[in-house]
C-alpha cells in the first residue's frame, strides 16, 4: 500500500512533466543570455550595463559635486601620451604531442579538477568555469567532475592535487598564499615549483589597479593631507592590501577595517559610506557592480599599484588626459627601500592567483597535451566571456609556468631581511601546514 | 516592471522551466526529508548550469532551494533532528508534538505556514524591488551586528527557567565558534595543531550530533516509538489530524503574517542568513502570543507555525544581497550565485534593469515552488507521520545511516565523523543534565559574523553608532528583548517555586524541561 503512493507520486510528477511538455509555449526564441565579453571584444571599450549608458559623459552627483568639473588629486600629472592598457600578449600555444592519441588516452575517462574551496566559492566557480569551457579540447566521453575537499584554507585541496596520480585526470588550482609559503618558508611537503606541473594561470594580471577615494570624503589626496583625514578602507584580512598595509605602518592617513567577507561586502560598504576609499575602483569591479559611481563622479581616483588605469577608464571617471601617480611618488610618504622591495615582491605575488598545476611525475605527451589545452582554453572566446562576467575582464591575461616559477623565484632568492619582510607583509607567516 | 513581469511569466511557464521542475520535485522533495542531503543535487545541478538556459538553470535551482527549505521541518518534526540549519526552532515544539502523536497536525499547520509565508516573501521582495539596493544602504555593520546579537538573544527568551545555562551553553559556542583561522587578526585560533580545525567547527557535524544523537540514543534505550500517545490515530493514517494542523494554522494568521515579515526582512540583511531569523520569529511568538510563555515547548502548535512561516518566507529575503550585492544571503545562495556567473549573468544593478524579468522570474518561481510543493507534502503527510511509530530498531540504524552519510558528504572529510561522534556526547551529556543544546547552535551559527560586524563596527563608527536611528531602533529591540528575557525568567523562576511546594516530582521534572527548550 506504501508503495502505491509512492508510485502517485511519481504518476504526479510524470503528469506534471506531460503537461508542461504538451501544454507550454515553445521555448522563447534565444533567451537573451548576456554576454558582456562580445561587446568586449568587439569594441576597444568595455562598457558598464547598457542602460547606464544613456548619457554620454559621467555626470557628477548633484550634492556631491562643490566644482563643476572635477578636479584632479593634487598628486596627479597631466599624460603627455595616453597610457595603454596592459594586455599581456597572447601566448604561442604548446603544440600538442606529435603521435599522441588524445581520444585513445582521454576517451571514456574522467578529469577531476580539485578544488580547496566549497561549492560556490571563488576557486570552485573558476574550476568550473575550466570545466565548462575546456571540455571541448578532450574527446566526447571525456567527463570532467569538480572535487570540493575545502579545508585548512585550501591546503587540503592542494595536497589532494600533489598525491594524485601522475596520469593527467588531475589537476586542481593553488592559491597564491601556498605559493607564497611555499616560496618564502618550503614546509610544505612535495610542492615543488621544479618537479610538478605549471599549467599556467588565467588570472595573471599586470592589470591596472588604482586607488580611489569617495567624493563625499575627499576630492584630492591633498586635502586629505591638509584635513589631517583618516582614509578608512575595508579589506578581508591582513596580508590582503599590502600596499595599504605599508602606507599605514609609514604613516599614510589610512585605517584598514579588516573582516569583510570579500569584493562584494567591500564595495557595499563604500556604496554605504562606511569606508573612505576602495582599490576596487577598476573597470571590471566598480564599473560591473556599481556603475552609478561611475555615472555619479563618486570616484577620485588617487594612486595606482602595478598598473596605471588606461586613458578611456579615466575618462569616464571623470578624469581625461590625467595621468595617476604611483603610490610610492605620493607626496608625504617616505619609504625604506628595503622595505619598498618586499612590498614589490608581494605585489607581484597578488598575481599568481588560481594557477591549475597537475602533480609530478606525469608523462611528457601528456603534460604537452594538456599545456596544448591549456594554452588554447585561456584565450578561448567561451572562457574569457565567463571570467568576465565572474570579475575577470580583459585586463587579466595568461601567467605561463615561467611567469609563475620567475615570481616565486625573486621571492626564494631575494635577501633574508626582504624575505623576513615580505612574509610579515604577505601575513602567510601564520599559516599552519602540518 | 510590468512588462518584466509578463516576459518573466512567459519564460516561467514555458516547456523548459516546467519540465524542471517536474524533474526536480520529486528529487528535491526526497533530498529533504534526506538529512543534510540538499547540498549535493545543488551541486550537481551546478555541473549542469553552464550548458542550460538561463531560465531554465536559474529558476530550476530556485525551485529546487525552495521545494528542499519546504521538506525541512519533517525530519525536525519527525525525530527531532534539524534537516540543516534551518527549522532548528521548529524541533522546540514540533518534536514533543510528535510524542504525542500529534506529528500530522504539526506538519499540517506548518505547510500551511510555510505556503503562506512564502507567499508573502515573494510579495515583499516584488514590492520592495525597485529600492532594495536604496533600501539597503541604510544599514550598515553596526546595524547588522545587532542583528546577529539578537539573534543570540533569544538564548535568553527560549531558556527561560534555565536562563544562566542558556547563557553559559551560548558562551561556550561561541567560545568554540572561534576556533581556526581569523581573517581579522590573520591568524588561527586555538585549534591545537590539529589542520581540521583550521577552517574553524562545521555546523552540520555539530548540529547533526547535539540532536541526532541524543534522540535517537533515547529512543533505543527506551526501546519506545517516537509517538507515545494516539498510536491508533498515527497508524490510521485518516489524515484528520493534519487537517486539525491545517485549521489551527489558518486561525493565526496575523502571527504567520508577523513571522513571514521577520523572516524576509532579515533575509535581506547582507550576510546575515536564516538562523537568527527562524530564532527572532520563534521567540517573537513566544512573547507576544498568549500564554505562550507558559504552553512554548510542550508542544505548542504557533511554536511551529512561527519558525517555519519565517523559514519560506526568507528564500524570497535572501535574495536580494544575492542578486542585487552579490552577497550570498545563505548557504544555497552561494551556489546560486555561482551559478548565475555559470550561465552568463552578471549579478548586481543589470539583476534591476537589464535582467528584471529573469529577477522577476526567480519571485514567481518562490510561489510557484511552494504551490506546488505544500500540497503534495501535505497529500502525503499522515503516511510521513507514520515514521513516528516505527519501532527503534528499525528506525535508528536506518536515520543513523542516514545522517553519517549526510554528515560526511558535507565536506568528505573523516574529520567531521570524529566531531559529529564528540558532539554527540556532548549532546548526550546536556540532555542528560538538562542543559540547553540550541543556544550553541545558535552561537556556533552566528559567532563569525557577529565577531565580523562588532569589530567592523567599533572600527568604522567608534562611539558614532549610537548616533544613527537605524542603529537605535535596533538597540532598542535588543534592549526589549533582554528586558523580557529577564522578566520572563522571573516569571519562570516564581511558577516553579510554587510548583515545587506544591508537587516536589513535578517540579523535579519540570526545571528538566525548562532547562531543555529543544526536546
Amino acid at each position: 500500500m506504501h508503495i502505491h503512493r509512492y508510485l502517485a507520486l511519481g504518476a504526479l510528477a510524470a503528469i506534471l512533466a506531460l503537461f508542461a511538455a504538451c501544454g507550454g509555449d515553445d521555448p522563447e526564441p534565444a533567451a537573451p543570455t548576456p554576454t558582456p565579453a562580445d561587446t568586449m571584444m568587439e569594441a576597444p571599450t568595455p562598457t558598464p550595463a547598457d542602460t547606464m549608458m544613456e548619457e554620454p559623459t559621467p555626470a557628477p552627483g548633484d550634492t556631491m559635486m562643490e566644482e563643476p568639473t572635477p578636479t584632479p588629486g593634487d598628486a596627479m600629472m597631466e599624460a603627455p601620451t595616453p597610457t595603454p592598457v596592459v594586455v599581456r600578449p597572447t601566448p604561442t600555444p604548446v603544440p600538442p604531442p606529435a603521435g599522441f592519441d588524445a581520444e585513445e588516452y582521454f576517451g571514456g575517462r574522467t578529469i577531476r579538477i580539485i578544488t580547496g574551496t566549497s561549492p560556490g566559492g571563488g576557486y570552485d566557480t573558476f574550476s568550473r568555469i575550466v570545466a565548462a569551457a575546456g571540455k571541448k579540447y578532450f574527446p566526447d566521453s571525456t567527463r570532467f567532475i569538480v572535487q570540493n575537499l575545502p579545508g585548512a584554507g585550501q591546503l587540503r585541496g592542494l595536497r589532494a592535487v600533489l598525491s594524485a596520480e601522475p596520469d593527467g585526470l588531475t589537476i586542481g588550482p593553488v592559491h597564491q598564499r601556498w605559493w607564497t609559503r611555499q616560496a618564502l618558508v618550503g614546509d610544505i611537503e612535495g610542492f615543488d615549483f621544479d618537479r610538478i606541473h605549471i599549467l599556467g594561470s588565467p588570472t595573471y594580471a599586470v592589470n591596472p589597479d588604482g586607488f580611489c577615494i569617495d567624493r563625499n570624503f575627499a576630492s584630492s589626496w591633498q586635502e586629505v593631507l591638509d584635513k589631517g583625514l583618516t582614509i578608512r578602507v575595508g579589506s578581508v584580512g591582513p596580508g590582503n592590501e599590502p600596499a595599504i598595509e605599508f602606507m599605514q605602518e609609514n604613516g599614510g592617513p589610512f585605517r584598514l577595517i579588516y573582516g569583510y567577507g570579500g569584493t562584494s561586502e567591500i564595495m557595499a560598504s563604500f556604496d554605504r559610506g562606511e569606508t573612505d576609499g576602495t582599490d576596487r575602483c577598476s573597470r571590471s569591479t566598480a564599473g560591473r557592480l556599481f556603475p552609478e559611481w561611475i555615472e555619479q563622479g563618486r570616484l577620485v581616483p588617487i594612486y595606482y599599484q602595478t598598473a596605471p588605469y588606461d586613458d578611456e577608464w579615466m575618462a569616464e571617471l571623470g578624469y581625461p588626459g590625467v595621468q595617476l601617480p604611483s603610490f610610492r611618488d605620493l607626496p608625504g610618504l617616505t619609504f625604506n627601500p628595503a622595505q619598498a622591495e618586499a612590498l614589490d615582491l608581494n605585489l607581484l605575488t597578488d598575481e599568481i592567483s588560481r594557477v591549475f598545476i597537475m602533480p609530478e611525475g606525469i608523462p611528457d605527451d601528456v603534460a604537452q597535451y594538456w599545456q596544448s589545452v591549456f594554452d588554447q582554453l585561456v584565450v578561448d572566446q567561451e572562457f574569457r566571456e565567463l571570467t568576465t562576467i565572474a570579475g575577470y575582464d580583459e585586463s587579466y591575461g595568461y601567467g605561463t609556468a615561467e611567469d609563475i616559477l620567475g615570481i616565486v623565484n625573486r621571492l626564494r632568492n631575494a635577501s633574508p631581511e626582504t624575505r623576513a619582510e615580505a612574509l610579515r607583509l604577505s601575513g602567510v607567516d601564520q599559516l599552519q601546514v602540518n | 516592471m510590468w512588462e518584466a513581469s509578463i516576459s518573466a511569466a512567459e519564460h516561467l511557464f514555458s516547456r523548459g522551466p516546467l519540465i524542471a521542475f517536474a524533474i526536480i520535485t520529486p528529487i528535491a522533495l526526497f533530498n529533504g526529508v534526506m538529512i543534510a542531503g540538499g547540498v549535493p543535487v545543488f551541486i550537481l545541478l551546478l555541473s549542469f548550469a553552464a550548458q542550460l538556459d538561463p531560465f531554465i538553470a536559474l529558476p530550476a535551482a530556485v525551485f529546487y532551494a525552495a521545494a528542499n527549505d519546504a521538506t525541512e521541518p519533517i525530519p525536525s518534526i519527525l525525530i527531532g533532528v534539524p534537516g540543516s540549519r534551518g527549522s532548528q526552532a521548529t524541533i522546540i515544539d514540533g518534536y514533543p508534538m510528535s510524542r504525542q502523536g500529534r506529528a500530522g497536525e504539526a506538519l499540517g499547520a506548518v505547510y500551511v505556514s510555510s505556503l503562506i509565508g512564502g507567499i508573502v516573501g515573494a510579495v515583499l521582495l516584488m514590492s520592495v524591488l525597485p529600492v532594495a539596493r536604496e533600501l539597503l544602504k541604510l544599514f550598515g555593520a553596526a546595524e547588522f551586528f545587532l542583528l546577529t546579537l539578537l539573534g543570540i538573544m533569544t538564548v535568553a527568551l527560549l531558556s527561560s527557567g534555565a536562563m544562566v545555562k542558556g547563557l553559559l551553553t551560548a558562551a561556550f559556542g561561541l567560545a568554540i565558534a572561534l576556533i581556526g583561522f581569523s581573517p581579522i587578526g590573520g591568524v588561527v585560533r586555538a585549534n591545537m595543531g590539529i589542520g581540521y580545525l583550521w577552517d574553524g567547527l562545521p555546523i552540520v557535524p555539530m548540529l547533526l550530533g547535539l540532536f541526532a544523537i541524543p534522540e535517537l540514543a533515547n529512543l533505543v534505550v527506551s526501546n519506545t516509538t517516537i509517538a507515545t500517545e494516539r498510536l491508533d490515530e498515527v497508524l490510521s493514517g485518516s489524515g484528520e489530524g493534519v487537517k486539525k494542523g491545517m485549521k489551527e494554522a489558518t486561525r493565526h494568521k496575523w502571527l504567520i503574517t508577523r513571522s513571514s515579515l521577520i523572516g524576509a526582512a532579515v533575509g535581506m540583511m547582507p550576510g546575515l542568513g536564516a538562523v537568527p531569523a527562524h530564532w527572532i520569529a520563534y521567540a517573537q511568538a513566544r512573547q507576544t502570543e498568549p500564554g505562550a510563555v507558559e504552553s512554548f515547548g510542550t508542544g505548542d502548535i504557533r511554536g511551529v507555525i512561527a519558525p517555519e512561516a519565517s523559514n519560506n518566507a526568507i528564500d524570497g529575503g535572501v535574495l536580494v544581497p544575492t542578486l542585487f550585492f552579490s552577497i550570498p544571503g545563505s548557504p544555497n545562495m552561494v551556489l546560486i550565485l555561482a551559478m548565475l556567473i555559470l550561465v552568463g549573468i552578471q549579478p548586481g544593478p543589470p539583476m534591476l534593469n537589464k535582467h528584471l524579468d529573469l529577477t522577476i522570474s526567480l519571485v514567481w518561481t518562490i510561489v510557484l515552488a511552494n504551490i506546488i510543493v505544500v500540497p503534495i507534502v501535505l497529500r502525503f503527510a499522515p503516511l510521513i507521520a507514520r515514521v513516528t511509530v516505527i519501532p527503534p530498531n528499525i528506525l535508528f540504524p536506518l536515520v543513523m545511516a542516514i545522517i553519517v552519510i549526510g554528515v560526511y558528504q558535507s565536506s568528505q572529510s573523516v574529520g567531521d565523523l570524529w566531531l559529529f561522534a564528540a558532539a554527540g556526547v556532548l549532546g548526550l551529556f546536556m540532555k542528560a543534565y538538562g542543559w540547553p543544546r540550541p543556544p550553541i547552535v545558535i552561537a556556533i551559527a552566528l559567532a563569525n559574523e557577529t565577531e565580523k560586524w562588532l569589530w567592523i563596527a567599533t572600527n568604522t563608527y567608534g562611539w558614532e553608532m549610537f548616533t544613527r536611528w537605524q542603529f537605535l531602533n535596533i538597540l532598542a529591540l535588543v534592549v526589549i528583548a533582554a528586558v523580557i528575557g529577564l522578566r520572563t525568567q522571573q516569571s519562570a523562576s516564581r511558577i516553579r517555586a510554587a510548583e515545587e511546594a506544591e508537587h516536589p516530582d513535578a517540579a523535579a521534572e519540570a526545571e528538566r524541561r525548562a532547562g531543555e527548550p529543544s526536546p
